[in-house]
């Protein structure tokens, strides 16, 4: 098992494709680069799966497809960061879902492998120009890992960029009710609670309990576990080789309470935190760029948490965590009624840039700061040579409804933007009046 | 409940009781009739005291009060040093479920209605009513009677005004059916039973109204022509009502709250019933000048919410303000019904302990109310209420109710020390333990020319009561080492009853002998009297002193910071409408022949007066320079459910009497919210369990009206059907089979109620044209009324629809009887039956996107509006959501992005084409002159992610403004502030209520469970 999720580590690129027969250059784009300003006139050189240059004036090789981009924008696939896409179909069909398992405690669930390449979400989500996810069961303290995958590929492990992206854990709800409505007394509300933290509290310190034990024998005598064994990429085993966790743990907190408490189980642990959803994390904004936690948001077309800090104010969460200096991604939602509409994850962005994140923040944070956040941006989120090839050209401002995708390729790859939506509009189109 | 029915229920509940049990006792010894309660200050009426009086009790009514002289023949009660108030009245006494009640949640026994949820036959004289436990706590808070109330039902049934004593229950009824009683009672999805949502319960009153008017039509002709006619069924329930429904008996109507009594005010003027309302909460203060106006009395509950509890950080950023204010104001909310000139009654309903009661009357007169108005609220007024003159006031032939106390009623330190019901004195005090002597007194004691006081100290040492006596000094309890040994007596004192003996040396009071001295407790107060053997006499009067309070006191609750008013600082309620208005400058996007162009905008009185070039300001009008904004129509959302308190009565696959209007929630913060986002009319509809749905209600968001005032008057009257998957439930687990199950199934279920509607009308004319007296005429079905307006073209269907073939389905369907589907929702099939749609002259709202959660979505396309439109069908894009009405502006943008509609076109998906689909589209949705001033300064182009609502206008008035809101918005932090500095102190103190509260009136289920869960997809 443990073979498995290195062979998984270690398939950084498509395997089992047909790579792009010849060399592309994109000539005469406008190129988000991450700057500031995005650069006109921009050409981009494909060969194989890799982006091979990026410049002006760019000279075709031999036998190259050039495309005349007419001044359209060039942009590094979005990245989703947490959401469902592969992993569920219709919400209200259980059968094609696979988010949901029994039990608190699974960090052996690997997201990847439930990822279904022929999932209609997937092409839709293209036409968005999201062509990275990161995926995630969403049940229980402890879900699983996450893997990055293109929203293209012929097998889950041909889509795979890198599983385990991080250990998902979703923190308790620390709301106690203490108006005496609750069923619950709140001692007994406090002990359901704290049961729930001293479960995960457990887990880890099994896990390190477990590899200690492990180093020190030194041997493969000791039974072996799925569980701990899962956990070992994200304990600190003091006396063994690894001091550093070499996986992050992504943790689901919503609310000021749980962020907190998030906050200092990581510290508890030593844990290097990833914070999803984490609507109230504005009203920490220092703390989290000190400690130098990234965050992934949840949807940011929402609703304020607490009106009496504004209307907007969940929409300036973004904003405020940039200019806090907090490391930023975008998610569509992350559950199995947003990921039909994984396609407007740039409008998330483009509501936070309405309310003070700058342009470059956004497209940096649906790009290449999603890409460091989830540990693969050695290989995407960047427009820039020896990267893979994964990018889309738009009609203009992606942060603009109205724009539109007009070509992608993921992994050097053309990727397919017709989805079951088009194909039913240009059929009912042409229906006989 | 007819007398059938009473013999059953009888013989299967109280066979014990079937015959008269034999005498317990031996015969003899009648409790004597005639009192005289001398040397008492009597506060007869509220404001009228009299120091210093004499009450004279004759067989249970008063005979005399004042400076009267006591009958030969009366036993005398020594009454100095307390005060007697008129017998206080709980006005609303629900009784505890039994199974009367409870078991018959299923069905009533005998011709009773058919739905258990009206009950108004049953007549609580004829129970059991309140246990003894219950009556005795009622009277040690010092009631004397109380209204038995039935607590369970729609049509609950008719209260009794029952004397508290100890009398056979026939001689302690008052008044037997003084009102029938009405509530609102939903319980919610979980509930099978119709009604079970707050809508279907106003529904269920409607039509029992109407049916118990027609019963008594339908049987007064029957008695006289019963030949060749139908047999109306007997229904004792419906008989019951006569009277009430036709107004010559009173009805009391339950609310949950303020909102709910505003509600309700409205329906017992539209039914032409009289009566009162009994408001389980305190918040009047949101709706005090409606409730005014409604001019019915009140029965006001003092179930005050608990102090706000958070513990950290975490917690506290979760205190919404609106809860501290719910605390803070609770108490001020009498003096407001005082002040508005609303008649009012309190009553203990909610409050675990009537005993705590006086408490809440204290804190209100604390926050302003008068006493006499709180004596008032005690015994008079819920005297007139209730029709009662001969209780709530000490005169001559009223009843001897009387309410005995130590004190003011309302001080703190006073006990009700016996209460007097029909001429019979009940100790009201708890029987002393010798604990409750245990402590420090001050004790006056008043001999022979002399006064002196003492401080006796109660202890308990190995199990032995020990009292010490010694001369009073203030700091006694201070520094007791310092006591002079000289002057402490040490007596072990002997206990019997509440009395309590204490031996004492002589000399203390200047006597020569030993001396006793007899206490008697009576609560927080004790009296009492000696008398030596040497002939040395004297009186005792004791009050106990309260231990030392530990650290400084706390502050007053009402300290604040900062002023709190009935009007939250924030959301703000609307400028003041000018009468004119100009708007200079701005990008307009008429939607009209004017098209897209830099102008002004004028508006008079509430009305688009000019849009142009250079307009001249009328004298006085108010000018909004809005150079660089854009101005668009006010947004029109043709699909919401955000200002509802319940949204599907799911109970039935056809509830189309069911009125979305009765559950508009006026108070949600989502109106100012999505005024904030551009939108300025909303269509609220029914859900989507029922193949036929309820009335939909279309609203301006007029935040600060009441319900009923949110709604547009002018727009078309619709109802909400539904297609496929929810009336069908396919995604329910646990739902309980219905009919129907499939399509075919739900059209057929629609064509059945549409032919029964057929057939009403039919009827209905056949007999207008014709009515014959001795014929019985047809009942009124508010059902088959509303599909008949359908029938007619006066009532638009809204069809919740995906698949094509449902909506072809309805298609036909509707043109089998004569109709045209207004708009179908949702539609996200609609465009593969385009042209069929717009060939049948059906308009269409739908989704922008959204597709894919649900089978019957997984052909929706994002090109569904664009193609919609290109075919000729009048489309628009709704919220259904109270998240995306924040951005529909954004969401008209789809429709450029997917398919291509020009910018106009695609802004008129969510302004005129809604407005149009609501029967407003010449008054609304477009800026043209004539139309209401309805609309929205943004800051970019309306369809531009970048662009943010500035200022939202509705009929000429400034709903939402940016900058206002931000400074508002600070007011309401530092009055939030300012609220939980106040929590906090209130906290810390002695006695605070923290925790362990219920709403009065607690709904089954929380109220928005359904609204969150965006039920309607």
């Amino acid at each position: 098992m443990r073979a498995l999720v290195l062979g998984a580590l270690l398939c950084a690129l498509p395997c089992a494709a047909r790579a792009q027969d010849r060399p592309v250059l994109l000539t005469n784009g406008v190129a988000h680069l991450g700057s500031d300003v995005p650069q006109a006139g921009c050409s981009i050189l494909i060969e194989g799966r890799t982006i091979r240059a990026v410049g002006l004036g760019l000279e075709a090789p031999a036998g190259a497809e050039v495309i005349d981009l007419q001044g359209q924008h060039v942009y590094p696939g979005l990245i989703d960061a947490d959401t469902v896409l592969g992993l569920s179909e219709i919400d209200s069909i259980a059968g094609p879902k696979d988010t949901e398992e029994v039990g608190q405690i699974n960090p052996n669930l690997r997201a990847e492998l439930a990822v279904n390449p022929d999932s209609e979400l997937l092409p839709v989500a293209r036409t968005g120009g999201v062509l990275l996810a990161c995926v995630g069961a969403r049940s229980g303290l402890i879900s699983g890992t996450s893997a990055v995958i293109r929203t293209a590929g012929w097998t889950w492990e041909d889509m795979t960029v890198r599983a385990p992206a991080a250990l998902m854990v979703r923190w308790p709800d620390m709301r106690i009710d203490r108006s005496g409505q609750h069923e619950k007394t709140v001692e007994e509300q406090l002990e359901a609670r704290d049961g729930q933290i001293t479960s995960l509290d457990e887990a880890f310190a099994n896990a390190r309990a477990y590899w200690r034990a492990r180093e020190a024998l030194d041997a493969e005598r000791m039974p072996g576990d799925v569980k701990w064994d899962a956990l070992r990429p994200v304990v600190t085993v003091e006396r063994g080789a690894y001091a550093q966790p070499r996986l992050a743990v992504s943790v689901f907190a919503d609310r000021l309470g749980e962020i907190r408490a998030a906050l200092d189980f990581a510290e508890r642990h030593r844990l290097k935190l990833i914070l999803v959803g984490a609507a109230d994390a504005w009203l920490v904004a220092d703390e989290l760029a000190q400690r130098n936690v990234p965050v992934i948001l949840g949807p940011v077309q929402s609703l304020p948490r607490h009106r009496y800090l504004g209307l907007r104010s969940c929409y300036e969460v973004a904003g405020k965590l940039h200019a806090a200096g907090v490391k930023l991604a975008f998610s569509s939602g992350g559950d199995t009624f947003s990921v039909a509409n994984a396609r407007n994850l740039r409008l998330q962005a483009a509501q936070a840039v309405a309310y003070g994140l700058p342009v470059a923040a956004a497209e940096r944070a649906l790009t290449q700061d999603a890409a460091e956040i989830l540990g693969v941006e050695d290989r995407v989120g960047s427009l820039e040579a020896g990267k893979e090839a994964t990018l889309f050209v738009a009609s203009g401002d992606i942060l603009e409804t109205t724009t539109r995708v007009t070509r992608a390729w993921i992994g050097g790859r053309a990727a397919p933007l017709r989805d079951r939506q088009l194909e039913l509009y240009e059929k009912y189109r042409e229906r006989p009046r | 409940m007819k007398p059938a029915a009473w013999i059953l229920w009888l013989a299967t509940t109280a066979a014990a009781f079937a015959q008269e049990a034999p005498p317990a006792d031996s015969p003899g010894g009648q409790l004597h009739g005639v009192h005289a309660l001398v040397d008492a200050r009597v506060v007869t009426r509220p404001g009228v005291v009299l120091p210093r009086a004499t009450v004279v009790i004759r067989d249970g009514v008063i005979e005399a009060v004042g400076a009267v002289s006591v009958p030969g023949d009366a036993r005398v009660w020594d009454l100095s040093g307390r005060t007697i108030y008129p017998g206080l009245i709980e006005p609303y006494r629900l009784l505890d479920p039994s199974p009367e009640s409870e078991g018959a949640a299923a069905a009533q026994a005998g011709a009773r209605n058919p739905n258990p949820k009206v009950r108004a036959a049953r007549d609580v004289s004829r129970e059991a009513g309140l246990s003894d436990d219950a009556r005795k706590a009622l009277r040690a808070a010092g009631f004397t009677a109380a209204l038995c109330v039935p607590e369970r039902g729609i049509f609950r049934g008719q209260s009794a005004l029952i004397a508290l004593g100890e009398q056979p229950l026939g001689e302690r009824v008052i008044r037997a059916r003084v009102a029938h009683h009405v509530a609102p009672e939903h319980r919610g999805w979980g509930d099978p039973g119709y009604p079970n949502s707050l809508m279907g319960a106003y529904a269920l009153i409607r039509q029992t109204a109407a049916d118990a008017r027609h019963y008594e039509i339908a049987h007064a002709v029957y008695e006289r022509a019963p030949l060749n006619q139908e047999r109306p069924a007997l229904d004792a329930d419906l008989a019951a009502l006569s009277q009430a429904i036709s107004g010559k008996a009173p009805v009391c109507l339950q609310a949950k709250d303020a909102q709910e009594a505003v509600r309700l005010g409205g329906l017992v003027d539209e039914l032409g019933l009289s009566g009162w309302l009994v408001l389980g909460s305190n918040d009047a203060y949101r709706w005090i000048d409606d409730l005014q106006e409604a001019g019915l009395p009140v029965v006001a509950t003092l179930n005050y919410p608990p102090i706000p509890v958070w513990e950290g950080e975490g917690e506290a950023v979760e205190v919404d303000p609106e809860r501290l204010r719910a605390w803070h104001l609770a108490a001020e909310d009498p003096s407001r019904l005082e002040a508005a000139g609303i008649r009012f009654a309190f009553s203990a309903a909610g409050l675990q302990d009537p005993g705590e009661l006086r408490a809440r009357v204290r804190e209100a007169i604390a926050r302003g109310l008068s006493e006499e108005g709180a004596l008032a609220a005690l015994t008079t007024a819920p005297a007139a209420l209730l029709r009662a003159p001969q209780l709530g006031v000490i005169a001559p032939g009223s009843v001897a109710n009387l309410t005995v106390t130590n004190g003011d009623l309302f001080a703190e330190h006073t006990d009700v020390v016996s209460v007097w019901i029909d001429g019979r004195r009940h100790e009201t005090l708890p029987p002393v333990q010798r604990a409750d002597w245990i402590g420090a007194w001050e004790l006056d004691v008043q001999a022979v020319g002399a006064s002196i006081t003492w401080r006796l100290e109660v202890e308990e040492d190995a199990g032995e009561l020990v009292a010490e006596l010694s001369p009073w000094t203030e700091e006694a309890g201070e520094d007791e080492d310092e006591e002079d040994p000289q002057d402490l007596e040490r007596a072990t004192p002997r206990l019997t009853g509440r009395e309590l003996r204490v031996t004492f040396p002589g000399r203390m009071v200047g006597g020569r002998t030993p001396a006793e001295f007899t206490l008697t407790h009576l609560g927080k107060l004790a009296r009492g009297s000696f008398r030596a053997p040497d002939g040395l006499a004297g009186e005792l009067n004791a009050r106990r002193v309260p231990p030392p309070v530990e650290g400084e006191a706390a502050a007053p609750a009402d300290e604040l910071a900062v002023s709190v008013l009935a009007q939250p600082s924030w959301p703000p309620l609307p400028e003041e409408a000018p009468d004119a208005v100009l708007v200079r400058g701005a990008t307009l996007w008429t939607l009209g022949p004017q098209g897209t162009f830099t102008g002004d905008l004028l508006v008079k009185r509430g009305r688009i007066a000019a849009v142009g070039s250079q307009l001249a300001a009328p004298e006085g009008a108010l000018v909004v320079d809005a150079r660089g904004s854009h101005l668009t129509p006010g947004l029109v959302d043709c699909h919401s459910h955000s200002f509802l308190l319940g949204v599907n009565e799911g109970t039935r696959s056809c509830t189309a009497e069911v009125r979305m209007q009765d559950a508009i929630d006026a108070e949600t913060p989502r109106i100012y919210e999505q005024l904030a986002a551009g939108v300025t009319t909303a269509h609220l509809l029914h859900g989507s369990a029922n193949a036929i749905g309820g009335q939909s209600v279309v609203v301006r968001l007029r935040w600060g009206e009441n319900g009923d005032d949110l709604v547009d008057a002018e727009a078309s009257p619709t109802i909400k059907f539904a297609l496929g998957e929810n009336p069908k439930r396919s995604n329910w687990a646990d739902a309980p089979a219905r009919f129907p199950t499939t399509r075919m199934g739900v059209l057929e279920s629609i064509r059945e109620r549409f032919q029964a509607a057929l057939d009403y009308a039919i009827e209905q004319a056949t007999w207008s044209q014709n009515p014959d007296p001795d014929r019985i005429p047809p009942r009124r079905d508010l059902q088959l009324e509303a599909l008949v307006e359908v029938l007619r073209g006066d009532r638009k269907v809204h069809c919740h629809s995906y698949r094509q073939d449902e909506i072809l389905g309805l298609i036909r369907l509707a043109e089998e009887f004569g109709f045209t589907v207004g708009t179908f929702q949702h539609v996200l099939e609609g465009y593969k039956v385009a042209d069929e749609i717009a060939a049948h002259g059906a308009y269409a709202s739908t989704f922008s996107d959204w597709w894919g959660y649900k089978f019957e979505v997984y052909d929706a396309i994002a090109y569904n509006g664009a193609l919609m439109w290109e075919r000729g069908v009048l489309v628009s894009f709704n919220s259904d959501s109270s998240e995306m009405a924040r951005r529909l502006n954004q969401e008209a943008g789809k429709a450029v992005r997917y398919g291509g509609v020009p910018p106009a076109e695609a802004l008129k998906f969510v302004t005129l084409n809604p407005a149009i689909q609501l029967g407003i589209g010449d008054r609304a949705g477009s800026l043209e002159v004539g139309k209401r001033a309805d609309f929205v300064l943004w800051s970019a182009p309306p369809l531009s992610m970048r662009a943010r609502c500035q200022q939202t206008w509705i009929g000429g008035q400034r709903y939402y403004d940016l900058q206002r809101d931000g400074e508002r918005l600070s007011a309401h932090l530092a009055e939030r502030d300012a609220l939980l500095a106040a929590a906090l102190r209130a906290r810390s103190q002695p006695g605070a209520r923290v925790g362990g509260w219920r709403p009065t009136f607690a709904p089954p289920r929380e109220k928005h469970e359904h609204v969150e869960q965006g039920c309607c997809q």
